[in-house]
């Protein structure tokens, strides 16, 4: 199949537009690492930002392919509740579940001040 | 070890009529787990003690009189399969101390079938990638070539003989990649086949339990004394469970299989890998059946798609390490300032990295560019393989397109991962797929050239079995 010239430029102005798309930011970055309550040093952000610009490259399909109209599927297979029987069972003794935590006393957690 | 060209069944059974001993085996068993950690890097969790209360624990059962079916059969999990007696650490900082509560799902299936647990096997941190390097606890060597990936701890404990099992999970397909590069076999099964209660997932719409061995007949073991509904996993489904490990290979024919028409178009496939890939359609075309050649254009897009989709879920499930009712804590005065260096000092870069991104497509103007339509595709992805297998028995792809990567390459990417370019797929679908090794034809020995990838229809586990026993006894593809 021939292109036109027409075809060649309108084809340019897509991807164009679909690289602008596709940049992010240092702030997103940023803001993500805060809202994952991480701290990234300059090198991961900076090493991060080319993952995600290389990953959003080779996501062109995803803006491609029509896909507005299709559902989503969350779950390979629709899921259903399995109840047990309503009946109680013992619980883990509160010692127990609390054995794990880095700092708790008499059925506690310990934690910072929450207010300055 | 005696057991070693035994099946799992011949092994029990022996132990259970006497004529294996139970202390022999446990003994060998410890001797292989210590070699294999100070070789390889295997373990996370190995104590020769775990093993010797494990076998007094069967050796109690058996004086009872009770004859477990899988008696004594050594057996390992990847350390994000919660024990009771042993910590889980998810190879991270942040559960680096952690000891669950419980022990539930396919881990405790496997002791209740008498199974003798070794140890806790390496991998990488939370289960995200197959390099094996992402480990708080090292690098897993492999034991074809230590200048290898292994992938994780559990292909490489079952790859050196150390153990006959191993229970892993599979997220974007990590579980037959390792079992490739380790020359083994794995299989994951159908999603929700296998009770995922017990484990530590990251991405709970994609990642479940499956096993790895080095004999079908041990993989379809341990799938028959695992499966099944589990009342306290949502996921797990009300399925039969075949009597998978007395299948005859018997009956195949006439099998249809189908190859993706685009299988060679992967920008990351390496020449040895699609020469060894070819000549595997050429001697199934010619010992076993015919192999058509299918449109699937979706499912190139796999691997990409489900990083999107892992990353995101893997942001909400791992939220809650924030250093209070357990695992690592980092200093601070203030709470926020707490769970930021907590999560910062508890989480290796790569992970970090990993969850930043999920973060960053699960929020605002990249929510419907990017994870919402990353859903759409994985509609489209999971109707085509369907389709196909509507008039199709299998599917088959090499299992990564390239061969076993060297340590230390900087081939650790998780922003997509391209080991996963054939293996997302199954995942996103939820159907079963087994990883049978592959040489070099000519070649005995050494690094495993491939892997070949049989994908099947939901809950048609059996198939797959049955045409790797086929493949195993026979070795048609030569």
């Amino acid at each position: 199949m021939k292109m036109h010239l027409y075809d060649i430029i309108s084809h340019v102005i897509k991807w164009e537009r679909m690289c602008i798309k596709l940049k992010v930011s240092i702030d997103d970055i940023r803001q993500a690492s805060w809202d994952a309550r991480i701290n990234l040093t300059p090198e991961e952000e900076a090493g991060l930002e080319q993952q995600i610009i290389k990953t959003f490259k080779q996501l062109v399909f995803l803006q491609e392919k029509g896909l507005d109209k299709i559902e989503a599927t969350y779950y390979p297979y629709a899921q259903e509740n399995i109840l047990r029987e309503d009946v109680a069972l013992p619980s883990l003794p509160l010692e127990t579940v609390m054995s794990n935590a880095p700092d708790a006393d008499a059925g506690f957690f310990h934690v910072p001040k929450i207010v300055e | 070890m005696s057991g070693h060209k035994l099946t799992v069944y011949e092994l029990a059974g022996g132990i259970n009529e006497g004529a294996i001993a139970l202390a022999e085996i446990s003994e060998a068993v410890s001797r292989l787990c210590t070699t294999a950690q100070k070789k390889y890097n295997c373990f996370v969790n190995f104590e020769a003690g775990v093993i010797t209360r494990e076998r007094e624990r069967i050796a109690a059962r058996m004086e009872e009189g009770e004859k477990p079916p899988l008696a004594g059969v050594p057996f390992a999990l990847a350390d994000n399969v919660c024990t009771s007696e042993i910590k889980t650490t998810c190879a991270s900082r942040m559960l680096a101390s952690y000891q669950p509560l419980t022990e539930e799902g396919a881990a405790r299936r496997l002791k209740d079938k008498g199974a003798l647990l070794a140890g806790k096997t390496n991998m990488d941190e939370f289960s995200i990638g197959a390099s094996g390097e992402n480990s708080f606890f090292g690098a897993v060597k492999n034991p074809r070539d230590t200048k290898h990936s292994a992938g994780s701890g559990a292909a490489a404990a079952v790859s050196c003989g150390a153990v006959a099992l191993a229970l892993a999970t599979d997220r974007w397909g990590e579980l037959r990649q390792a079992a490739s590069y380790c020359g083994v076999m794995g299989i994951k099964p159908t999603y929700g086949r296998i009770s995922r209660q017990g484990l530590i997932d990251s991405a709970p719409s994609l990642e479940q339990a499956g096993i790895i061995a080095a004999k079908t007949l041990d993989l379809a073991a341990a799938l028959e004394a695992v499966s099944g509904p589990d009342p306290q996993d949502p996921t797990s489904a009300h399925a039969d469970v075949p009597a998978y490990a007395t299948l005859p290979a018997e009956n195949l024919h006439p099998l249809k299989v189908a190859v993706p028409e685009n299988w060679a178009a992967s920008p990351y496939l390496e020449e040895e890998v699609r020469d060894v890939f070819t000549a595997v359609l050429q001697g199934l075309a010619k010992n076993i059946c015919p192999v058509e050649t299918v449109a699937m254009p979706y499912s190139q897009y796999s691997h990409t798609t489900a990083a999107i989709i892992s990353a995101v879920e893997a942001f909400s499930n791992l939220s809650n390490y924030d250093g209070i009712r357990f695992g690592f804590r980092g200093e601070s005065k203030h709470l926020q300032d707490m769970y930021r260096q907590t999560r910062t000092e508890g989480f290796g870069s790569a992970l970090k990295q990993f969850l930043t991104f999920g973060a960053l497509v699960s929020a605002g103007k990249y929510y419907d560019q990017y994870f919402l339509k990353a859903q759409k595709m994985r509609t489209l992805i999971k109707q085509e393989l369907e389709d196909c297998l509507q008039q199709y028995d299998l599917i088959v792809v090499p299992t990564t397109p390239f061969t076993v990567p060297l340590l230390g390459n900087g081939n650790v990417s998780l922003l997509p991962d391209p080991a996963a370019y054939y293996t997302a797929a199954a995942n996103l679908a939820g159907l079963p797929a087994l990883t049978f090794p592959l040489q070099t034809p000519g070649q005995t020995g050494g690094m495993p050239a491939a892997g070949l990838q049989l994908i099947g229809k939901s809950w048609d586990e059996k198939l797959l079995l049955q045409v790797a026993l086929l493949l195993e006894k026979e070795n048609p593809l030569n």
